[in-house]
């Protein structure tokens, strides 16, 4: 096989932009929300200043630009003006649209005029685009958009390389292998993708970066901005080389501005507030100290069997630390804002032995158990019992309720939940009460 | 728990009343109206508050007095007292104290934990309850109530599950409201419905975007084709005006280029400037000859002013004679001046010389001042001084030194007195030498002496040396071990022991001469005699002998020592004399020396050095006097000499040239000063008709140039006019102003065909204008121009107003992509809705754990009941005399069943009145009973139940109320003397009330 110009490109993907960070569980103070506004918008100018300054020969972007059909112009605004300043340097940029952003219509305002140098990609079939440096070329871009959010036909099926092209690229939004937890868009094995005859696969979709095979390279380039509790740790997009034998070495850039960080802090041991304090300010300077200069939204969760647990009981006393933690943190970049503040401590009783005796905290603690054992009883009476004495508890809000329907869909305990985690808090927050009371009267 | 003393300020018919009550049962018997229910009413009030108002039979006002209330003293199981004091005027807490045992106060709080959570309900059906209240079983099946027992029932204190319930639900309730509108929850829901509405309208902007974008294109082209459109029209409404303008225009270039044509085109060949050069050379002719006029006339006046001038010839033909003696004439006034200081000078002269001639006396003036009396003389003189008086010093004391000397001499001389008289020295010595032989014998003889003991006194020294010899053995030894050498042993020691000893011996028989005895003592007498003294004398007398001696020798010595004193002393004297000749001598050759010097300059002998300085000073003075005197003489004559040389000379001058001679000096002196004055007049004059001469020679040279320019001059106009074609200048001019007017012309006509030009747009288009222009009339020229100018305002404004839109629609576009509101309200209801979500699941634990709880009790409840029931089917048997052995009671059902012996099964309205208030106070004891097993058991006041009851039932309730004392408190209040009887039958817990 002959050799081939040696070149490098950009392949970022599921920009999201202009769409909001979700999962905020409180209200963020000003310089925190205009962080996390612009956060995604930020990544991006990050991945054009990237390709800027690695002279990189491409960039290609797998789907997703905006998170709704109908994203902003400020978004796309400002998608236009980091595509032009890609332009007027010189490099041209390859687009195809995913679930999130189809050609539909609907997504992309027809009067915002894109450069020269972008070629979006049709939804009929799939397109092959040569990149040409210095009037030779250098590559070919294989790629197609969704023309709406779902589509089900396997893409990567219609994708073949073309003989003589020097390189292939093949830029596709899709779920390889169904993965879970993710729409099964565009579905497709790596068996197709392997016989594509493609030199490399730039794949959007998937928000977690990673390698989908070797051979031929087929990597996600993972979402440029975590936006949700769930998208954990650096984010960003791959610098890809090509050398001349067609070996790629992709390198991982890190585009992110605020991570999302899961703190827990063991309060078994601590002995007074001002210990937990201190374990909550040393957990987060920890934290972030590993982040490599970005700024933390951390969801700080309490655990552990100790005396603290009957304070954190207190009304307002968990917000009212997290406010604290807050305080001293202070919002200047790059700050540790904790998010949400969770009480996961349990009292320091034994449970087992009090499950055992014969008195109301016994009862309950029975009764509690009972209400677990049916989420895995084979008696669907009792299953059904149970289950529907749990969501009749929770109807008023998530179901009778037409705005909670609405608006917290999302957030509605399913079964599993229900006689899991919520049970557990459930328990715990019952038999807080119950000694207390007990403690009352002695 | 139990009440040891009630005590009321006022309540009801009670004012500062007290009771002090025991432990178990205590029955209060008071006929109607005597206060039971009062008193009732008063612990309940003071327990739990007053009524309201509302409720007049439990208001109680203080009838008698007092503010209303009272206090209760408590003692709890465990023996601790309590005071509970409550006052108040109308209904509620009213003001509360509880103070405990240690003397601390509290309130509500307190009483509610000494109370262990049994609350007003709980209290007034349970544990203080009348007939009133026995009879409802609905006081029983209260929620409160039965919360509270199966709560004391539970372990859990004054706390009820029912509490937890209702305080979860509380919770619950503050956060989230099914038809609410301002708790937290239903507030974001709402906000976030808000918010949807405001993004559904925000992302319609892409759309208004599109719109925008789409007209502002069609806009765009739009303002295109009005811009062509009025390109075109400007261009009609130009060529219209250039038309209108160009008419006249045109008219007029026909005229002028006619006139040009009718004209005298030889004109166009006169030259531009033909005037100008007329001018010009005619102005320069006119110039020269002008010069020329001035010439003539500055010739003219210098020549006649020449003519009148007339020089002193005669005057100057002496003029250098005349200025010597002028310049003479001015000395010799001078030199006069000079003949009489000198005059001065030699009388001064002359009588200093006679001044000096008088001081030396005896002088005339040739021999005094021909005297030497130069610094070498003078010097000579004090040398001379000198030497003289050195002599005669050195005379003077040689002469002293002489008769000091002298007198010297004399002096010794008389101290020695009349001579010294020596004694025979030899013979002195000789006898000397015998007197230290007589010592040298004696002292041998002394050793002879001591020989003669030489056993001891050898031994000593024998002894002596070896212990020497040992010592110095020892130093040997001493020193070589010192040196660190070899120990030498003590054979070394020895052997220089020896040696030591050897040389010792060897020296003391050296000195120990053996001497005879009698010899010496021959020598002896020998001696004697030579010393002329006895040969028996002795020692003593040789002695004496040898000191006389010694004395006589002392005194030999002293006069020869004098002796030779005086001689030395002569021999001075007599070198004195000699010194004193030698000084005589001296002083004669000094003076000697003089005598001939003053010879030698020719001055008197016998003069002191010093006189004969003060002759040469005065020679001096007087020979520089008379040096300068004839000096002065010798000037005197040649002035006197020149003087007359001067009027010789100058007297031949004035004679030459006036013809007389001047009469004296002064005469001599005016004339020529006159003459002088005539010369330098003469002078003056010759200077200036030379300069006049010279003007005239320059003047004439200058008048032929000018007169020949004036020639060129003249040729050259007349050349002028012939190229020009002209007689003379008139006729010149006159041309030369016809030929301007042609010239203006043209300019004309070619200023017209600019304006043409401008207006047609170049030089080959404006034929095609002035056709165009000519064929057009004004008027439909004008109506055309102010159609196209309607035409053209109309398109401008449409053009201004698609513009003003297109900039509207771009700004309104920028605006739409920098809008932040879509991508904000977004971010803000995933806020919200993040919000809600954790609100929500807060709640859904609350609401679950509520579930939970609802559950637990429930459950509880129905198996925890048997219990309770059970215990009061106990008192019901007992008190119904085993008629009803068993009670049915369903939890949260309201309906009590019982059943007979028998298996008879009644409802409680199936059951007389007196049996039913039996099953309500067996109930009720079996839920003091259960609450009393998780908490301390409380006072029960009971207000006359059993006056249903029939008198065996009654004895048995009384029984089983007596039993309830055992581990209660009981007060038990009835107006029925019975009752009392039936349950205190001593009468000795009975009080007596009213």
């Amino acid at each position: 096989m002959s050799s081939i110009e040696p070149f490098r490109f950009i392949h970022a993907g599921d920009l999201h932009l202009d769409s909001p960070v979700e999962g905020l569980s409180s209200e963020a103070p000003p310089e925190v929300l205009t962080l996390l506004r612009g956060a995604t918008t930020e990544a991006w100018r990050a991945i054009v200043r990237t390709a800027i300054a690695e002279r990189v020969d491409l960039v290609v972007i797998a789907g997703d630009v905006f998170e709704v059909s109908s994203p902003s112009l400020l978004g796309q605004t400002r998608f236009r003006d980091g595509l032009a300043e890609l332009a007027a340097a010189g490099i041209p940029s390859f687009v195809v649209h995913g679930n999130h952003d189809p050609l539909d219509g609907r997504s992309w305002a027809p009067s915002l005029r894109f450069p020269d140098m972008v070629h979006r990609f049709g939804t009929r079939a799939v397109e092959a685009v040569p990149v040409l440096r210095d009037g030779r070329e250098i590559a070919r871009v294989h790629g197609r958009s969704y023309p709406r959010p779902a589509v089900t036909e396997n893409y990567a099926a219609g994708f073949r390389a073309e003989p003589g092209a020097p390189f292939s690229i093949g830029l596709l939004h899709t779920n390889v292998g169904d993965r879970p937890g993710h729409h099964n868009y565009a579905p497709c094995s790596v068996e197709d993708l392997r016989a594509a005859g493609m030199d490399y696969w730039a794949l959007g979709h998937i928000h977690q970066p990673g390698r989908v095979l070797d051979d031929p390279p087929a990597y996600y380039s993972g979402i440029p901005q975590g936006r949700d509790p769930g998208e954990l740790g650096a984010r960003g997009c791959w610098l890809v080389e090509v050398d001349a034998a067609r070996r790629v070495t992709p390198r991982f850039v890190v585009t992110d501005v605020v991570r999302w960080q899961p703190l827990d802090v063991d309060t078994g041991d601590l002995a007074d507030d001002e210990a937990l304090r201190r374990a909550c300010v040393s957990a987060m300077a920890a934290a972030l100290d590993a982040a490599d200069g970005r700024s933390l939204i951390v969801r700080l969760r309490l655990t552990g069997r100790g005396p603290l647990h009957a304070n954190l009981g207190r009304a307002g006393y968990v917000d009212d630390l997290r406010l604290l933690l807050n305080e001293e943190a202070g919002a200047t970049p790059p700050f540790a804002w904790v998010e949400s503040l969770t009480d996961a401590t349990r009292p320091d009783v034994d449970v087992t032995a009090r499950r055992e005796a014969p008195d109301f905290v016994g009862d309950f603690l029975r009764t509690v158990a009972a209400a677990r054992r049916s989420g895995t009883t084979t008696d669907p009476e009792e299953h059904e019992r149970w289950l529907g004495e749990l969501r009749s508890a929770l109807a008023p809000v998530f179901d009778d309720s037409p705005r909670g329907r609405r608006h917290l869909a999302e957030g509605r305990p399913d079964d599993a939940v229900l006689v899991g985690e919520l049970l557990d808090e459930a328990e715990t927050l019952g038999l807080d009460l119950l000694l207390a009371a007990e403690e009352d009267r002695g | 728990m139990r009440i040891e003393r009630l005590e009321l300020d006022g309540f009801g018919r009670f004012h500062d009343a007290h009771w002090d009550l025991g432990d178990g049962l205590t029955v209060l018997l008071g006929a109607n109206e005597a206060g039971k229910t009062t008193l009732l009413n008063a612990v309940r009030a003071l327990l739990f508050g007053f009524e309201s108002s509302r409720d007049g039979r439990a208001w109680y006002p203080a009838l008698a007095g007092g503010r209303r209330g009272g206090r209760l003293q408590l003692r709890t199981a465990s023996g601790e007292r309590w005071t509970v004091e409550r006052h108040g005027e109308r209904g509620g807490g009213g003001a509360l104290a509880v103070r405990a045992p240690n003397g601390n106060q509290g309130g509500q709080e307190t009483l509610d934990r000494l109370l262990h959570g049994a609350d007003k309900d709980l209290f007034n059906n349970i544990f203080a309850f009348g007939l009133g209240e026995l009879q409802t079983l609905a006081s029983l099946s209260a929620d409160a109530v039965r919360g509270r027992i199966y709560g004391a029932g539970a372990g859990l204190g004054g706390t009820s599950a029912i509490d937890l319930e209702r305080r979860l639900r509380q919770q619950l309730d503050a956060v989230f409201l099914p038809q609410g509108s301002k708790r937290p929850l239903n507030q974001l829901l709402a906000r976030a419905e808000e918010l949807r509405r405001e993004i559904a309208d925000l992302a319609k902007q892409p759309q208004e975007h599109a719109e925008a974008s789409r007209e502002r294109d069609e806009l765009r082209a739009r303002a295109d084709a009005l811009r062509d459109e009025l390109r075109t029209l400007r261009e009609r409404l130009a060529r219209l005006a250039a038309l209108r303008r160009a008419a006249p225009l045109a008219v007029e270039l026909g005229q002028l280029e006619a006139e040009l044509q009718a004209g005298d085109p030889t004109l166009d060949a006169f030259p531009d400037d033909g005037l100008v050069v007329l001018e010009r050379r005619t102005a320069d002719l006119e110039q020269a000859r002008a010069v020329l006029a001035t010439l003539d006339e500055q010739l003219d006046t210098a020549c006649r002013r020449r003519a009148a001038l007339t020089v002193d010839e005669p005057i100057l033909a002496v003029a250098d004679e005349l200025v010597t003696l002028s310049a003479e004439a001015t000395r010799r006034t001078a030199a006069d001046g000079r003949a009489r200081d000198l005059d001065a000078a030699l009388q001064r002269h002359g009588a200093a010389i006679a001044e000096q001639l008088a001081r030396v006396g005896g002088w005339d003036e040739a021999t005094l001042v021909a005297l030497d009396d130069s610094i070498g003389a003078v010097e000579a003189t004090r040398e001379h001084e000198r030497a003289l008086s050195a002599a005669r010093t050195a005379l003077g004391e040689a002469e002293q030194r002489r008769r000091a000397a002298a007198e010297e001499l004399e002096v010794r001389l008389r101290e020695v007195g009349g001579g010294v008289e020596i004694g025979d020295d030899e013979a002195l010595g000789a006898r000397s030498q015998l007197v230290a032989a007589f010592d040298d014998l004696r002292e041998r003889r002394a050793a002879a002496a001591a020989v003669a003991a030489h056993g001891r006194a050898a031994a000593f020294r024998t002894g002596a040396l070896a212990g020497m010899a040992a010592l110095v053995g020892a130093a040997v030894f001493l020193a070589a071990w010192l040196a660190g050498a070899p120990l030498p042993g003590i054979a070394l020691g020895g052997a220089t022991a020896a040696l030591t000893m050897a040389v010792l011996r060897r020296l003391v028989a050296r000195t120990s001469v053996p001497a005879d005895p009698t010899a010496l003592d021959r020598e002896r007498e020998d001696l004697l005699r030579r010393l002329g003294l006895p040969l028996d004398a002795l020692d003593g007398a040789v002695r004496s002998l040898a000191e006389e001696l010694a004395q006589q020798r002392a005194r030999h010595a002293r006069v020869r020592e004098q002796s030779s004193a005086l001689d030395a002393r002569r021999a001075d004297v007599e070198r004195r004399l000699h010194d004193v000749e030698a000084a005589r001598e001296q002083a004669a050759t000094a003076e000697q020396a003089w005598a001939t010097w003053l010879a030698d300059h020719g001055l008197p002998a016998a003069q002191t050095p010093e006189a004969v300085r003060h002759v040469l000073a005065a020679a001096g003075i007087a020979r520089r006097a008379a040096a300068e005197r004839d000096a002065a003489l010798q000037e005197l004559e040649t002035l006197r000499s020149e003087e007359r040389d001067f009027a010789s000379r100058a007297d031949e001058l004035i004679v030459r040239v006036t013809g007389a001679r001047p009469a004296d000096g002064v005469r001599r002196h005016a004339t020529i000063v006159t003459l002088a004055q005539r010369l330098d007049q003469a002078r003056a004059d010759a200077r200036h008709a030379a300069e006049l001469d010279a003007g005239i020679a320059q003047a004439t040279e200058r008048r032929q140039v000018a007169a020949a320019a004036v020639e060129e001059r003249e040729a050259a106009l007349r050349a002028h006019l012939e190229a020009t074609g002209c007689l003379d200048p008139d006729g010149l001019r006159r041309r030369a102003t016809e030929a301007q007017t042609r010239r203006r012309l043209r300019e004309t006509i070619r200023a017209r065909r600019n304006e043409l030009a401008v207006l047609a747009g170049n030089d080959e288009a404006v034929p095609e204008l002035v056709a165009e222009a000519r064929a057009s009339d004004g008027a439909s020229l004008e109506a055309a121009e102010a159609e196209a100018r309607d035409a053209l305002e109309r398109l401008e404004a449409q053009e201004r107003e698609a513009n003003s839109r297109i900039g509207a629609l771009d700004a309104r576009m920028r605006q739409l992509e920098a809008a932040e509101e879509l991508g904000a309200r977004r971010q803000e209801l995933a806020i919200v809705e993040g919000r809600a979500a954790a609100m929500a699941r807060a709640w859904a634990v609350r609401a679950v754990a509520l579930r939970l709880l609802e559950e637990t009790r429930r459950r509880y409840e129905r198996e925890r009941q048997p219990d309770v029931v059970r215990s009061a089917e106990a008192h019901f048997e007992r008190i119904t005399g085993g008629r009803y052995p068993r009670i049915i009671a369903p939890p949260g059902d309201a309906s009590v069943r019982v059943e007979m012996v028998g298996g008879t099964m009644r409802a409680t309205d199936e059951l007389s009145r007196g049996t039913s208030e039996q099953l309500y106070l067996a109930l009720r004891f079996g839920l003091i009973e259960q609450f009393a097993i998780h908490a301390e058991p409380l006072p029960v006041v009971m207000d006359d139940i059993l006056v249903n009851f029939d008198a065996e039932r009654a004895a048995r309730a009384a029984a089983a109320i007596r039993d309830l004392a055992d581990r209660h408190q009981v007060l038990y209040f009835t107006c029925h003397a019975w009752t009392a009887e039936v349950l205190d039958p001593g009468g000795a817990r009975t009080l007596a009330l009213g």
